[in-house]
C-alpha cells in the first residue's frame, strides 16, 4: 500500500512538518549553496580561458578541459542535487501531510552525497575525469554517491507512504517519479560506461540517454513539481486548468527517455535511434502545450498581486524559461536544424537555459519560501532577495542571448560554405569571430558570481541569527517528534 | 491496486521503454559487432591502436580535449565535414569497436579529430611529430588565431647533459620560446603518447557500410539532378 492513509490520527501542522525536516534541509542548502558559490567560480574561469587561452594555463589542473567538467560537475552534483533534494524532501513532507523521520540520518546521506562529489571532482582534478560531458566524476566516485542517493530517495518515498494527505496531488507525481527514474539511469550509465563499458559506439547511446534523462527526468519533474506547488501558494489561487496537468506528466514519462537521442543526429549510431528521438522531441508539445495552459494564465490573467514577490519573481522567470526551453529543445532537434546548430554554443546555450533560466531560478525562488518555515526566522535582508535575483536575471539572459548569438555565427561558418565560394572558413578565424560573444559570456557568469555571493551572504546571517536564538532557547533545537508536533 | 500502486506502476513503465529502446535492443543488435575481415586487404578492420597510442588516449581523456573537439565526422551533405577535409564519408559504428570508452564530443571550438593523423600533405613521420609538438606547446605557432589552450606543462625544460637529446624540440620553437643556453626542451612521456594517439587518428579503410549513404547533392543549374544517388 503505498496510498497515504486518510483518517487516523489529527492532522499535523505546517510548523511541525517543517520543523521536521529542518536538519536535513538545512545542510542540503548549505551545501548546495556552497557547490553553487564554487562551481560558478569555475565557471567564471573556465570562461575566462575561451577568450584569453593563456589565464592560468601553466597549471596542468585549471587546463580548460578540467575546469569545464569541473564545473559541470559542482553545479549538476553539487548545486543542482542538494538543492532538489531539499526541495522534493520538504514538498514530500508537505504534500503527503507526513513528518521525515529520524531526520539525522538523512544528515548523514547529504554527508555522504558531498563526499562523493567531492571525490568526483578531486578525480577530474588529478585527471581521473571521463571525458563524459555530464557525467564527468570517474567512476570510482559512484558508489559513495549511489548510496547517499539511496538514503534520500527511500526517505522521501516513506514520508509519501508515511504521510495523512488523502489526496495525491501532481508535484507528487512529479516528485516520485523522479526519485525513481535517477537511480535506475544513474546505476545503468555507471555499469555499462564504468563497471563494464559497452562495446563502441553503444556507449554513446547510454551517455546520451543518461546526460538527456537527467535534465528530462530528473531536474525537470523537480523543478515542474516546485512551480505546481509554488504558484498557486503565492498567488492564492489555483493552477489554471490544473485537470490537464496529468496528461503532462505521463507524456514526459513516455518519451522524456527518448527525446535527447536526437543529440546524436548524423553520428555513428543507429539513425533510427536518432528518428525516434526527434519524433519523442516533438510528442513533448504535448508537456508544453500543457504547460502553457497551466501557468500563463496562473500567472499573467487576472493577477491580483502575489504575496512574498521576491519569491514569486524567481517561480515565475523559471515557468517561463521552461517554457521556452522546451520549444528551443523542439525546434533544435529537427534535422534541418541540427546539421547547422550541431556542435555549437548553441546546445551550450540551451543548456544554460535549462539548468540555470529554469531549473536553478525555480530552485532559488522554492529555497527562499521555506527556509524561513524551515528554520521558523524571516530572511535577515529581504532586500538582497530582489537583487540576487535580478543579477541571476540579467546574468542568464545575457549568457543564453551571447552564447546562442556565438553558436549560431559558429554553426553557418563551421557547416556551410561562404557564397560562391569552394573553401571554407577556417576554424581558427571563426573562432576568432566568437570572441567578442564568449567575453559577453564571462560578464554573464560574473553576474550571476555576484548573484550567489548575494544569496550566500544573506543564508549565511539566517542561518547564523536561527543558530543563535536556537542556543538561547533549547527547546526548539532539532528534531520535534510526530507525537509531539501533533500536542502543539 | 489502488491509484498509487498504477502510479508506481506507469512510472516504471515509462522508463522501462525508452530503456528497453534505446539501450537494450542496440545492445543485442550491435553491442558485439565484430572487426570486418577483409581477404584483398589481407586483414581486419578496424586494427586496435598500438600500445603508446592506446596510453594516449588516456591523456587525452584526462586533459579533456573532448571539451572542444569532436571524433565523428558527418555524413556528406550533412555539413561540411567532407569539404573541411575531415574526412570523404562519415564515421560508422564498427570503426569504434575497439575503444574502451568512446568520446565522441559533442562542442567543436576545434576541429573534428577523427582523421588527424592522415589529414595534412607530409604529416606522416617526423613531420607530423613535429607538427603535433608545436601544435601542443603553442597552437597559435601551427594554427594562427587558434584559441587553444598552450599544453606547456607536457614538456620539460631541462639541463643538456652530455649529449643534447635527440628528442629535443626546441629547433621548432620561435626565438622567444628558446630555453637559457646548456638547456633543451623535451616532450614528457606524456605528450610522446598523447601525439602517438593523435598520429594513429585515421579512419583510412573503406567499410561497405560507410558507401551505403544517400548522399544529397547540391543541383546545379542546368543540369536536371543527373547528379546524386547511392555512391
Amino acid at each position: 500500500m503505498l496510498a497515504p492513509s486518510a483518517g487516523g490520527p489529527p492532522r499535523l501542522s505546517d510548523a511541525a512538518i517543517d520543523a521536521s525536516t529542518r536538519v536535513p534541509v538545512v545542510v542540503f542548502v548549505a551545501s548546495a549553496v556552497a557547490w553553487l558559490l564554487f562551481g560558478t567560480l569555475l565557471a567564471v574561469i573556465s570562461s575566462i580561458k575561451l577568450h584569453v587561452p593563456a589565464f592560468l594555463g601553466d597549471l596542468e589542473f585549471l587546463t580548460y578541459g578540467r575546469t569545464r567538467g569541473v564545473e559541470t560537475t559542482a553545479l549538476l552534483y553539487g548545486w543542482g542535487f542538494n538543492a532538489a533534494f531539499a526541495l522534493s524532501l520538504w514538498l514530500m513532507a508537505r504534500l503527503s501531510r507526513g513528518c521525515l523521520l529520524s531526520p539525522v540520518l538523512l544528515m548523514v546521506a547529504a554527508l555522504f552525497w558531498n563526499l562523493g562529489v567531492t571525490i568526483g571532482i578531486v578525480g577530474i582534478f588529478v585527471g581521473d575525469g571521463s571525458s563524459l560531458e555530464g557525467l564527468d566524476m570517474p567512476g570510482y566516485a559512484a558508489p559513495v554517491l549511489f548510496l547517499a542517493y539511496l538514503f534520500v530517495g527511500i526517505w522521501a518515498v516513506q514520508t509519501f507512504q508515511s504521510g495523512r494527505s488523502e489526496h495525491v496531488y501532481i508535484s507528487q507525481w512529479y516528485v516520485l517519479a523522479a526519485l525513481f527514474w535517477f537511480p535506475w539511469m544513474f546505476s545503468l550509465a555507471q555499469i555499462m560506461l564504468f563497471v563494464s563499458p559497452v562495446r563502441g559506439t553503444v556507449q554513446s547511446l547510454v551517455h546520451t540517454w543518461f546526460v538527456q534523462g537527467l535534465f528530462y527526468l530528473w531536474f525537470v519533474p523537480i523543478g515542474v513539481a516546485a512551480i505546481y506547488y509554488f504558484l498557486p501558494k503565492l498567488l492564492s489561487r489555483p493552477i489554471s486548468n490544473y485537470y490537464l496537468s496529468v496528461y503532462g506528466f505521463w507524456t514526459l514519462a513516455a518519451f522524456g527517455g527518448w527525446a535527447g537521442m536526437s543529440r546524436l543526429a548524423g553520428g555513428p549510431v543507429p539513425a533510427w535511434v536518432v528518428s525516434v528521438g526527434i519524433a519523442a522531441t516533438l510528442m513533448l508539445l504535448v508537456t508544453w502545450v500543457v504547460a502553457v495552459v497551466n501557468f500563463f494564465p496562473t500567472l499573467f490573467v487576472g493577477r491580483s498581486g502575489e504575496h512574498a514577490p521576491g519569491v514569486f519573481r524567481f517561480i515565475a522567470f523559471g515557468a517561463v524559461a521552461f517554457i521556452v526551453t522546451l520549444l528551443a529543445a523542439v525546434v533544435l532537434s529537427l534535422r534541418g536544424v541540427a546539421e547547422i546548430v550541431q556542435f555549437t554554443f548553441v546546445y551550450t546555450a540551451q543548456a544554460q537555459l535549462s539548468f540555470y533560466g529554469f531549473f536553478s531560478m525555480v530552485a532559488f525562488g522554492g529555497l527562499y519560501y521555506l527556509i524561513p518555515r524551515v528554520l521558523g526566522t524571516e530572511w535577515r535582508s529581504p532586500a538582497l532577495i530582489g537583487f540576487h535575483f535580478w543579477l541571476s536575471a540579467i546574468g542568464v539572459l545575457l549568457s543564453v542571448g551571447a552564447l546562442a548569438l556565438a553558436g549560431s555565427k559558429q554553426g553557418y561558418a563551421m557547416n556551410i560554405l561562404p557564397a560562391g565560394q569552394e573553401t571554407p572558413v577556417p576554424v581558427a578565424t571563426i573562432v576568432q569571430q566568437l570572441l567578442p560573444y564568449l567575453s559577453a559570456q564571462t560578464l554573464a557568469s560574473t553576474l550571476l558570481l555576484l548573484g550567489h555571493l548575494v544569496f550566500a551572504v544573506n543564508l549565511t546571517r539566517s542561518l547564523c541569527a536561527a543558530f543563535s536564538s536556537a542556543l538561547r532557547t533549547p527547546a526548539s533545537v532539532g528534531y520535534l517528534s510526530p507525537k509531539e508536533a501533533v500536542l502543539r | 491496486m489502488n491509484r498509487s500502486s498504477f502510479l508506481f506502476l506507469g512510472i516504471f513503465a515509462a522508463l522501462a521503454f525508452s530503456w528497453t529502446g534505446v539501450i537494450l535492443v542496440n545492445q543485442l543488435s550491435y553491442g558485439a559487432m565484430t572487426p570486418l575481415v577483409d581477404e584483398t586487404e589481407g586483414g581486419a578492420f578496424p586494427h586496435a591502436l598500438p600500445g603508446t597510442a592506446e596510453q594516449g588516449r588516456l591523456v587525452y581523456q584526462d586533459l579533456g580535449c573532448a571539451s572542444c573537439h569532436t571524433q565523428q565526422v558527418r555524413r556528406p551533405g550533412f555539413g561540411i565535414d567532407d569539404k573541411r577535409g575531415w574526412g570523404t564519408r562519415q564515421s560508422v559504428a564498427r570503426e569504434y569497436i575497439f575503444e574502451p570508452r568512446v568520446l565522441l564530443g559533442g562542442l567543436r571550438i576545434g576541429p573534428d579529430l577523427r582523421t588527424i593523423g592522415v589529414r595534412k600533405d607530409g604529416m606522416e613521420g617526423r613531420d607530423g611529430r613535429d607538427w603535433h609538438y608545436r601544435h601542443l606547446y603553442d597552437a597559435k605557432l601551427t594554427s594562427p588565431g587558434s584559441i587553444m589552450p598552450s599544453y606547456r606543462f607536457l614538456f620539460e625544460t631541462r639541463q643538456i647533459v652530455g649529449q643534447p637529446s635527440y628528442k629535443a624540440i626546441q629547433s621548432l620553437l620561435p626565438a622567444e620560446a628558446q630555453p637559457q643556453p646548456g638547456f633543451e626542451i623535451v616532450p614528457t612521456t606524456r605528450a610522446e603518447v598523447l601525439v602517438s594517439f593523435l598520429m594513429n587518428l585515421k579512419d583510412t579503410y573503406a567499410y561497405p557500410e560507410a558507401g551505403n549513404v544517400y548522399v544529397a547533392q547540391p543541383k546545379k543549374e542546368g543540369e536536371a539532378g543527373a547528379q546524386g544517388g547511392h555512391k
